[in-house]
């Protein structure tokens, strides 16, 4: 049984997802309706998937992403947010959640979700692939002394990403470029994972640059 | 001190850093010149020690004039003992030097002290302040001739000039600083804006979710909830962008295909803006609707629509592809050289006008895909394409 904790701060949505994911057979190990409370209840209950929303009480749904993280827990972050605002998501992708979704996706995407992530695999919708196909494209065109060490990807998880953001299923993809499915998941999961890696290095160069500057 | 003060007093630092110099090489100017007919002085012994005191008080005023003494005072006192050396001249020199409106004893450097009131007070002190000094100048020699009144002329010139800009610069500082305050204002209101509408939008999802699990009329209601939820986060997520989205007729590509979102049509964009010149824009989104109106016409039944913008270098690539049916490969020529103009033909038509291209891409039976391509650095429209 999936072990799951859900975070909003809107008791409504809290409790309709805490009762479908209960009923659809997952153990909802704990709620938390703020960003302080839900980084204390993963620690004490240490859940397999954190279904976040962006917009709660500071700190932030990114930010608890990222003390996640920085951590090294084994809980796999899945993002649900109301306005799906690009940089927000972005950030949490960048910062180590696993997947995003919107909010009025339906129930048994929802669970689809969460077993995926669950599972190890990421959840892309085709508008965080854009994003995240966008963010690579910034880092590619960025001057060299901006972005040192910035990630690349290469033509083949190009191509799985601009598939994903055209909304074809794995499937399909693996279809379409006579791969297995488990490696079109790779793909879609390494563009992520180097994203990250790149992005907690980013942060301790930044740390360390405003520690020797103080 | 606020930000606007600090933002105006950041000029004159900048003004006070440069007169620095300025009275440092007039002050060399001034001693060399000295230096060359120091013979030629009626007291030449007075004339070494006030250009001592003259190079002593050029080190004391530079430092006084640092942002922390920085003071009326200081103007005021920089003023009397500039003018006490300047009149020195007439002791110094000999009689005939004075009549032939030879160098004073301290040369250029008085202007330091001029422009200094000019960056102070403005066009009125920089002329106050060659009022003053031409005076006590002028009334120690026994004639007028040009040179003086060149020097006189050059001065005025200097004073108003320096204290239109000192000026002009420290206005434009403080209307910046305003600017950003004001930037910082609607920037805190759109995000409390934000949290109003993720509340609404929280609201009109679950109505959503509900509506559909009850069925019936509430499941009606559901749908209704889901379009808007749709049309508030499209909106919301355009306007989140975080760089200006109109730059005169450029507009953001990105945000103009948010608004196409609906709940089969899927947009994906980069969160940065892609800027577009209007037309530009305009032309693709109606070539969009066009791949869509297509899908429509062959698709059958609602198929869905996936959007997505991209840069792949100095191209912008829009990809639209759908669920449907499809269209054979080969098809679209075929319809062309039997002179039938579908809407197939008018997409690439629209494209080509745009100095771009609109191709139809083999999906091997997944559905209809059309990758239209723009070049982005084009910035204006090209004459009679229209």
């Amino acid at each position: 049984m999936v072990r799951v904790m859900v975070v909003d701060d809107h008791p409504l949505w809290r409790e309709g997802v805490a009762r479908d994911l209960t009923e659809a057979g997952l153990d909802v190990v704990a709620t938390a309706a703020n960003g302080v409370d839900a980084i204390n209840r993963v620690l004490a209950t240490r859940p397999e998937v954190l279904l976040l929303d962006l917009n709660i009480p500071a700190p932030d749904g990114v930010e608890v992403t990222a003390t996640l993280t920085q951590r090294g827990l084994d809980t796999k972050v899945l993002v649900l947010s109301a306005s799906g605002e690009q940089q927000d998501v972005l950030d949490a992708v960048k910062a180590g959640a696993s997947g995003y979704l919107v909010k009025s996706a339906s129930r048994e995407a929802l669970l689809d979700a969460v077993q995926a992530v669950a599972r190890g695999e990421s959840v892309f919708t085709p508008g965080l692939a854009g994003l995240v196909l966008g963010e690579y494209r910034r880092l590619s065109e960025a001057p060299p002394t901006d972005e040192p060490d910035a990630p690349r990807l290469t033509e083949r998880e190009t191509e799985v990403l601009r598939l994903v953001a055209k909304g074809l299923t794995y499937k399909q993809i693996a279809e379409r470029l006579v791969l297995s499915h488990r490696t079109v998941q790779n793909h879609v999961q390494n563009t992520l994972r180097k994203l990250q890696l790149h992005n907690r290095v980013e942060l301790v160069r930044y740390a360390i640059e405003r520690g020797l500057d103080e | 001190m606020d930000r606007v003060t600090r933002a105006a007093q950041q000029v004159d630092d900048q003004f006070y850093r440069v007169l620095t110099v300025l009275r440092a090489v007039t002050l060399v100017y001034a001693v060399g010149v000295n230096a060359a007919r120091w013979r030629d002085f009626e007291h030449p012994v007075a004339a070494w020690l006030l250009i001592g005191v003259m190079v002593i008080w050029s080190g004391v005023v530079t430092w006084l004039y640092e942002p922390r003494h920085r003071a009326t005072w200081v103007f005021i006192v920089d003023m009397v003992v500039t003018l006490a050396l300047l009149r020195s001249t007439q002791y110094v020199h000999t009689p005939e030097m004075l009549a032939e409106h030879t160098f004073t004893l301290t040369t250029y450097w008085v202007t330091t002290v001029v422009v200094c009131w000019a960056v102070r007070w403005g066009v009125t002190g920089g002329l106050l302040a060659t009022a003053i000094v031409q005076t006590v100048d002028v009334t120690m020699r026994p004639t007028v001739n040009s040179s003086t009144v060149g020097n006189i002329f050059l001065m005025v010139l200097a004073s108003m000039l320096v204290g239109f800009c000192a000026h002009a610069l420290r206005v434009s500082a403080v209307r910046r600083v305003e600017a950003e305050r004001a930037a910082a204002m609607a920037s805190e209101r759109e995000r409390l804006g934000r949290a109003v509408h993720d509340g609404v939008l929280q609201i009109l999802a679950l109505v959503q979710r509900r509506g559909n699990e009850i069925g019936g009329e509430a499941a009606e209601l559901g749908r209704l909830a889901g379009e808007q939820e749709l049309a508030l986060r499209s909106l919301i997520q355009s306007r989140g962008r975080d760089e200006p989205t109109t730059d005169g007729q450029m507009i953001d590509l990105g945000r103009a295909l948010d608004t196409l979102a609906e709940p089969r049509v899927s947009v994906a964009t980069p969160s940065r803006p892609v800027m577009l010149p209007a037309e530009v824009v305009e032309e693709l989104v109606a070539a969009i609707r066009a791949c869509r109106a297509n899908t429509t016409l062959h698709g059958g039944p609602e198929p869905s629509t996936w959007i997505l913008l991209e840069t792949v270098g100095d191209r912008v690539v829009v990809s639209v592809r759908d669920d449907g049916p499809g269209i054979p490969s080969g098809r679209l020529e075929e319809a062309e050289a039997e002179g039938r103009m579908g809407v197939a033909t008018s997409i690439k038509g629209r494209l080509r006008d745009l100095g771009g291209s609109a191709d139809l891409v083999d999906t091997g039976g997944q559905g209809c895909e059309w990758e239209l391509s723009v070049p982005l650095t084009r910035v204006s429209w090209p004459t009679g394409a229209r």
